[in-house]
C-alpha cells in the first residue's frame, strides 16, 4: 500500500515532468536566426559630423541593428567614415531576415537590451511607441526631416499621431520586371502600360509542355509561403484600381476595402491564372524564377537588380523594369534610439550623419534600395543601372499608398495572407464562380473588420 | 487517492536519511529544472487567463475567454487537427520502422556491418533540424525535386508536395520519419540487445516459431522501451515547429504550402500579433493534450504488458 503510495503521486509527477521536459528547445527548436554581429574596421571618405561631441571622448561601440542584411555594407562604410571622425567610436552591425529581426526587437526592447540604433517601420514599431520604449526625436533633427528633404508620404511614413518619430533612412516600392528577349519573342514590343495589358501579356508569355505542365508564367503572382508577403502583394495589385486593404473611415478607423468589385476582378485574375495555366502553384516564383527564366514578369522592389546582378548576371542587358500603372506601395525604413540607449547623443549624431547626402547615396549602388531623400541627383546611377528606371521614373499622378498606423495591421494581413493561398489553392472550384469568390471574400472582410473593432479601429 | 504530500509524509525518516546522498546530488538540478521549466509553465498558466501582450503585462483578466476563444478560432482548429494527424503518423511509422529495422539489425546483422548501418540511420539524429528541412525542400521540388524524378522513373507523375495542402502535410511526415527513426532505431535496438538470449533459446526449444518468439517473448520485454520510444515521439511530434517552419519560409522562390500546426499557431500569435495571453492558452492546451495522452500511453502499455 506504501509503495501504490509513492509510485501513483511519483508516477504523475515523472509524467508532467517528462512532458514540460520534453517541451524544451531539444525537442522544439525555435527559429533561431541570428547572425553573429561583424565589426566595422576605420576607414573610407569622411563626412562632417552633426554635433562635434556627441559622442564625448570615451571609448564607446555603437550597435547598428536591421532587417535587412544587404543594408550592412552600407551602414559599416558610414561607420568607417564616422570613426574617422570620431576615433572613439567603433561600430557592430546586426542584422538578420526580416522575420527574426522583429521578433528580436519584440523581446529585446522591452527587456532593454536592444542595439543603440534600430531600424524598422513606425508601424512595425507602434506598439513600443506607444510604451515609450523609443526616444522622441530630437527637436533639431525632427526640423531636419520636415524641412523639405523628403517627399510628404516618406514623412508621414515615419510618423505616428502625427508626430515624427523617426529618421528614413532608405525606401522601397513596387516596379514591374519584365524580360525583354521573352516579350520579343512573344510579338510585344513595350512593356504592358496598364492592368489590363499585363493581364493579357500574361497569357501571351505563359509557356506551357506538352503535358499539359505550366513550365514558364506569364506573371509570376505571390501564390503561397507564410506571413503577410501573399496578402501584400494582392494589395499592391489591388492599387492599381484605387482601393487599400483597410480604408480610412474618419481618424483612427478604418474598413476592409478588398471585397468590392475591384477586389472581386482582382481575385478572379489569380484564380484563372491558375486555371487557364498563366502560372501554377508548382513552379519557381519570384526573383529566383525571373532569375532562372521560369517567369516572364513579376513585380518586386528595387533589391532585386542588385540580386540578379549577383545570381543571374547573363540576364543583365535583358530585362527592363517599369513602373505600375497607377498606385505604389511605399515602405521606408527608419531609425530609431532605444529609450535604453547607453550613448543616446551619439547615437542620434551617427543617425543624422546617415542621412548625409553622400551616405543616401551610398545605399542604391551598396544595397540596392532606394535613399529615403528625395533631394538627390540619381540621374547618372540610373544611366549605369537601367533595372532602377521603374522605381526612378514613375507616372504623373502616381499614387502612393502606405501602411495604415495601427499595432494590429499585420495580423489581419497575415490573416488575410493566410485565406488567399488556401482559396488559390482551390482555383479550380473558384474559376469562373464570382458569387462563391465574393462570399469568401465577405468572409475574410468580416475577420479583418472585427480585428480593427477588437483593437477600437473599426469603423 | 493518494496525494503527493501524504505520499511523501508516509516515507520513514531512516529512509530519508538512506537517500540522503540522492536528495543532495539531485537538488540543484531540480531547482533548476524549477526555474527554467515548472516556473515558465506556470507563468505561462498565469498568462492565459489575462489579455497580455508581449509589452503589457497582465492588461485584464479576462478568466476562461482565451481558451473559449480559441476553441472558435479556425486557425487553432486547423492547427490542432494538423498537428494530431502529424502525431499520428510520426509516430506510427517511425516507431514501427524502427521496431522492424530493430527486429532485422538484432537477429540477422551484427558486427561492423550493423554497426554501420546504425550509425547511417542515426546520423540524420545528429544534424539540425534547419539545413536537413532545407535539403528536403530541394528534394520535394515540383519541378527539380530528386523525389519526383524517382517517382516518374516507376512511372508516377510529379506530385506536388509543396503546394498541396495534404502534400505538404505528408511531406512533413515523411521528413520527419526519417529523422526520428534512427533514435528510435537505437533505444529500440539497446532494448532488445538487453534481452536474455536463454528466453529465446528456450522457446526454439519448445517449438516456437521466429514470429512466435518475437510476439511472445521480445514484445511483452520490449514493453518499458517502446513505452519510452512511444511517449518521446508523441511529445516531440506534437512540439513540430522548426520543419513546417523552414519548409514554407522564404518561399517566393519556391512552393512552399504552409502546414499550420500548434507551435506555429503559438509563435505567430504570440510573436508575431503580440497576443502572449492568448497564445499561452493554446500552449496550455497543447500541454494538456499531450498530459493525457502521455498518461494514456503509460496506462495501455502498462497494460499490455501485465
Amino acid at each position: 500500500m506504501r509503495a501504490s503510495g509513492w509510485k501513483r503521486p511519483l508516477g504523475l509527477i515523472a509524467a508532467v515532468g517528462l512532458v514540460i521536459g520534453a517541451c524544451s528547445p531539444g525537442a522544439t527548436s525555435s527559429p533561431s536566426s541570428a547572425a553573429a554581429p561583424s565589426a566595422s574596421a576605420a576607414g573610407g571618405s569622411i563626412a562632417p559630423s552633426a554635433v562635434a561631441n556627441a559622442c564625448g571622448d570615451a571609448q564607446i561601440t555603437l550597435n547598428i541593428w536591421g532587417g535587412y542584411p544587404e543594408m550592412d555594407a552600407v551602414y559599416k562604410k558610414a561607420g568607417e567614415a564616422y570613426t574617422k571622425l570620431h576615433p572613439n567610436v567603433s561600430f557592430t552591425v546586426y542584422s538578420t531576415d526580416l522575420r527574426g529581426f522583429e521578433q528580436k526587437l519584440t523581446t529585446a526592447l522591452p527587456s532593454n537590451t536592444a542595439g543603440d540604433v534600430v531600424i524598422r517601420t513606425a508601424n512595425f514599431l507602434a506598439r513600443f511607441l506607444d510604451q515609450g520604449l523609443l526616444q522622441p526625436v530630437p527637436a533639431d533633427l525632427e526640423a531636419f526631416v520636415k524641412g523639405g528633404a523628403y517627399a510628404d508620404t516618406v514623412i508621414q511614413d515615419s510618423s505616428y499621431k502625427d508626430k515624427v518619430v523617426g529618421v528614413p533612412i532608405f525606401s522601397s516600392g513596387t516596379a514591374l520586371y519584365y524580360n525583354k528577349d521573352m516579350l520579343a519573342d512573344a510579338g510585344l514590343s513595350a512593356p504592358p502600360a496598364t492592368m489590363d495589358q499585363i493581364w493579357d501579356y500574361a497569357g501571351k508569355l505563359a509557356k506551357v509542355d506538352a503535358s499539359g505542365n505550366v513550365t514558364r508564367s506569364g506573371l509570376s503572382l505571390r501564390l503561397s509561403g507564410q506571413g503577410s508577403g501573399v496578402a501584400e502583394k494582392f494589395w499592391i495589385l489591388l492599387l492599381q484600381s484605387g482601393h487599400e486593404l483597410v480604408k480610412q473611415t474618419s481618424a483612427g478607423h478604418y474598413t476592409a476595402d478588398y471585397n468590392g468589385p475591384d477586389g472581386l476582378a482582382l481575385f478572379s485574375h489569380y484564380v484563372d491564372s491558375l486555371q487557364n495555366k498563366k502560372d501554377s502553384l508548382n513552379i519557381d516564383h519570384d526573383a529566383k524564377a525571373f532569375e532562372t527564366k521560369a517567369t516572364a514578369m513579376f513585380a518586386r522592389e528595387p533589391w532585386v537588380v542588385a540580386d540578379i546582378a549577383t545570381n543571374a548576371p547573363d540576364l543583365v542587358g535583358h530585362y527592363g523594369s517599369i513602373s505600375l500603372p497607377t498606385g505604389d506601395l511605399g515602405g521606408n525604413e527608419t531609425m530609431y534610439v532605444p529609450a535604453s540607449a547607453p550613448n543616446a547623443a551619439c547615437s542620434w549624431d551617427f543617425i543624422k550623419f546617415l542621412t548625409d547626402q553622400d551616405q543616401q547615396l551610398s545605399i542604391p549602388p551598396i544595397a540596392g534600395w532606394l535613399p529615403a531623400r528625395k533631394d538627390l541627383d540619381l540621374t547618372a546611377f540610373l544611366t549605369a543601372n537601367p533595372g532602377y528606371e521603374g522605381f526612378l521614373k514613375k507616372p504623373a499622378g502616381m499614387k502612393v499608398s502606405l501602411t495604415p498606423p495601427i499595432a494590429e495591421f499585420d495580423e489581419l494581413e497575415t490573416k488575410l495572407a493566410t485565406h488567399l493561398v488556401d482559396a488559390y489553392a482551390d482555383f479550380a472550384n473558384l474559376s469562373g464562380h464570382p458569387d462563391k469568390i465574393q462570399a469568401l471574400l465577405n468572409t475574410w472582410a468580416d475577420e479583418t473588420n472585427s480585428i480593427l473593432a477588437t483593437n477600437g479601429h473599426g469603423s | 487517492m493518494i496525494f503527493p504530500l501524504q505520499a511523501v509524509r508516509a516515507v520513514p525518516h531512516r529512509t530519508w536519511l538512506r537517500y540522503r546522498f540522492v536528495f543532495i546530488v539531485l537538488a540543484p538540478i531540480m531547482a533548476l529544472f524549477f526555474y527554467l521549466r515548472i516556473l515558465p509553465t506556470a507563468t505561462a498558466i498565469v498568462m492565459s487567463f489575462f489579455r497580455w501582450e508581449l509589452i503589457k503585462p497582465a492588461e485584464q483578466f479576462l478568466g476562461f475567454d482565451n481558451y473559449l476563444n480559441l476553441l472558435k478560432d479556425e486557425n487553432f482548429r486547423l492547427a490542432f487537427f494538423n498537428t494530431t494527424i502529424f502525431a499520428v503518423a510520426t509516430t506510427i511509422l517511425s516507431v514501427f520502422l524502427a521496431l522492424l529495422l530493430a527486429t532485422l539489425l538484432a537477429r540477422f546483422v551484427g558486427g561492423r556491418i550493423g554497426a554501420g548501418i546504425e550509425i547511417l540511420y542515426f546520423a540524420p539524429v545528429l544534424v539540425s533540424m534547419v539545413p536537413v528541412t532545407l535539403g528536403w525542400r530541394e528534394i520535394f521540388n515540383y519541378q527539380h525535386g530528386v523525389l519526383n524524378a524517382m517517382l516518374g522513373g516507376v512511372g508516377i507523375g510529379p506530385q506536388p508536395w509543396l503546394s498541396d495542402q495534404t502534400m505538404a502535410l505528408v511531406a512533413v511526415v515523411i521528413l520527419s520519419v526519417w529523422k526520428q527513426l534512427g533514435y528510435n532505431l537505437i533505444i529500440l535496438l539497446v532494448g532488445m540487445r538487453a534481452i536474455p538470449r536463454i528466453y529465446q533459446e528456450a522457446a526454439a526449444v519448445d517449438g516456437a516459431s521466429a514470429w512466435q518468439q518475437f510476439r511472445h517473448i521480445t514484445l511483452p520485454l520490449l514493453a518499458p522501451v517502446t513505452l519510452f520510444v512511444i511517449v518521446i515521439t508523441t511529445i516531440s511530434s506534437y512540439n513540430v515547429f522548426t520543419q513546417v517552419y523552414v519548409l514554407a519560409s522564404d518561399v517566393q522562390g519556391a512552393p512552399g504550402k504552409l502546414v499550420r500546426v500548434i507551435v506555429y499557431d503559438i509563435f505567430e500569435n504570440g510573436f508575431r500579433f503580440f497576443k502572449m495571453g492568448y497564445a499561452a492558452a493554446e500552449a496550455v492546451y497543447l500541454f494538456l493534450i499531450v498530459l493525457v495522452l502521455t498518461v494514456i500511453q503509460f496506462r495501455f502499455l502498462r497494460g499490455a504488458r501485465t
